[in-house]
């Protein structure tokens, strides 16, 4: 059995032989580990304002979007999207950029991340991420520049720029969610319309490279068609069925975040209209 | 299994005087395949075909664009995906092309590629294809006339299983019975649609 640090294109025919990648257990132990030690270690002693002690949810989304990483970045979903198959390294995106950061990032109680951007450059980064045209240029950016044919084709053997291509997704992703999800009110977030809309783009500026999967007459990558085939899946099926996840996968993953947000605002709107309602009868009587 | 394809392709294309990939005036290439410097003749010869009955070569592909590949259907790599994406590009084309080409698959594992099993096999990929068996020793002389290295059995597992090192080169005879072009693996979906229409215009038949 082969371990290699990173799971990479070999070109050999697949089979369901199990294949370890040291590189991804090291990446995933450090991050739970470090979330582990930063809640049991570094909690602090008083909470002020907003803060609060890390709470079960939180632990529990952070586990599974940790969880989900590993899914993503380990055999077999990994060694899949490496060298046989594009619509299972789509299905990896998805993972890496839509998923998991998302439940990290809901994952960390307010007081870890405030200590995480203490510091004026970390601060003022964090700052600039929550507006949403720095994000959208970088997420969207990350998305076209690593579909293209010269990159795609050109990493697939070599594990190191595969580990690098896979590390810029999942940044990228908390690029993705930190001005959607909006935790900490001293970044001034953006409204939840505004949100609402900054996803709605986020869903429909991928439609391009989606669109050109889902319609291509032929494979557009030389990876993928001349990979050993998997369970007889044409090249253009696959690039098909890539697009169509990108597509379907995507906007379903970010339309469901939309809703919600739409909800918990509509929530706060009542709220307040009930708190305002309140306040004039009380001055009434 | 890739090092024996890479050997016997460098060994084809040594063998056959390969010319490399013919350019237009603008230095643009004008086919995506190895263009021969010297064409060969289409050999004569006749092999059983899956429908039982026997296959004259040089009769049966008079006049077409013939495109003849040497494989086995245990082949885990190349073969499959060769057949695939010709499989793929032909339909694609109007009738006035694909009516004009011919794709044969020669079986380079008579032991095991029965007729019935050669025959389900393309069946995977197109309809149409021709498959061919004959004995080993027969297949061996037409790559030679072809100008392919000879097929060879390479490793045999525990289980009996075992694969055949072959040459991985796809080779077109044009419509006026030369073979002209080779096909190295890696020839892409784009590149058959590229070349195949343009063989069949640049050399009909006589």
């Amino acid at each position: 059995m082969t371990v290699s640090f990173w799971c990479s294109a070999q070109g050999l025919p697949w089979s369901w032989t199990w294949r370890p990648y040291i590189g991804v257990w090291l990446l995933i132990g450090s991050i739970a580990g470090s979330y582990a030690y930063a809640v049991r270690r570094l909690t602090p002693r008083r909470f002020a304002g907003d803060d609060r002690p890390t709470t079960r949810r939180e632990i529990l989304l952070f586990g599974l979007g940790v969880l989900v990483l590993w899914v993503g970045s380990d055999w077999p979903i990994a060694t899949l999207g490496a060298g046989y198959l594009l619509s299972v390294k789509t299905l990896q995106y998805l993972l890496f950029v839509y998923v998991a950061p998302g439940l990290m990032l809901l994952g960390m109680p307010r007081w870890l991340l405030r200590r995480m951007i203490r510091g004026r450059i970390p601060f003022r980064i964090a700052k600039l991420l929550t507006r949403p045209l720095i994000p959208l240029i970088v997420v969207n950016g990350v998305l076209l520049g690593s579909n293209l044919p010269v990159v795609v084709d050109g990493i697939g053997k070599n594990q190191f720029l595969v580990f690098a291509l896979d590390i810029t997704w999942m940044l990228s992703g908390f690029i993705l969610w930190w001005p959607a999800l909006g935790r900490l009110p001293e970044l001034n977030p953006m409204s939840y319309p505004t949100r609402i809309g900054y996803l709605l783009l986020n869903i429909f500026l991928p439609t391009v490279p989606a669109s050109f999967l889902t319609f291509g007459q032929f494979p557009i990558y030389s990876r993928y068609e001349l990979a050993p085939r998997v369970y007889n899946i044409s090249a253009v099926t696959d690039q098909q069925l890539a697009g169509i996840t990108m597509k379907v996968g995507g906007g379903l993953i970010l339309f469901s975040a939309m809703t919600a947000m739409f909800f918990r605002w509509h929530r706060g709107e009542e709220a307040r209209e009930r708190a305002d309602e309140g306040a004039r009868s009380d001055s009434t009587t | 299994m890739f090092r024996t394809a890479a050997i016997a392709l460098a060994a084809g294309l040594m063998l056959t005087g390969c010319q490399g990939t013919a350019r237009t005036g603008g230095g643009r290439p004008a086919f995506r395949g190895h263009v021969l410097g010297t064409p060969l003749s289409k050999p004569e010869f006749t092999l059983t075909a899956t429908d039982g009955k026997p296959f004259d070569f040089r009769r049966e592909t008079d006049g077409y664009l013939t495109l003849v590949y040497f494989g086995y259907t245990h082949c885990p790599d190349i073969c499959p995906v060769h057949m695939a994406n010709l499989g793929a590009v032909i339909p694609q084309f109007p009738p006035s092309v694909s009516d004009r080409i011919k794709v044969i698959f020669i079986t380079t594992d008579p032991a095991r590629d029965s007729l019935t099993v050669l025959r389900r096999w393309l069946d995977n990929f197109d309809r149409t294809f021709i498959g061919l068996r004959g004995p080993i020793d027969s297949v061996n002389a037409i790559q030679r006339a072809m100008g392919l290295p000879e097929a060879v059995i390479e490793q045999r597992d525990s289980s009996g299983g075992y694969t055949v090192g072959h040459s991985a080169t796809v080779v077109a005879f044009t419509p006026d019975n030369k073979e002209r072009v080779l096909y190295p693996f890696g020839t892409r979906q784009e590149d058959w649609a590229h070349d195949l229409p343009k063989l069949l215009k640049t050399w009909p038949h006589s």
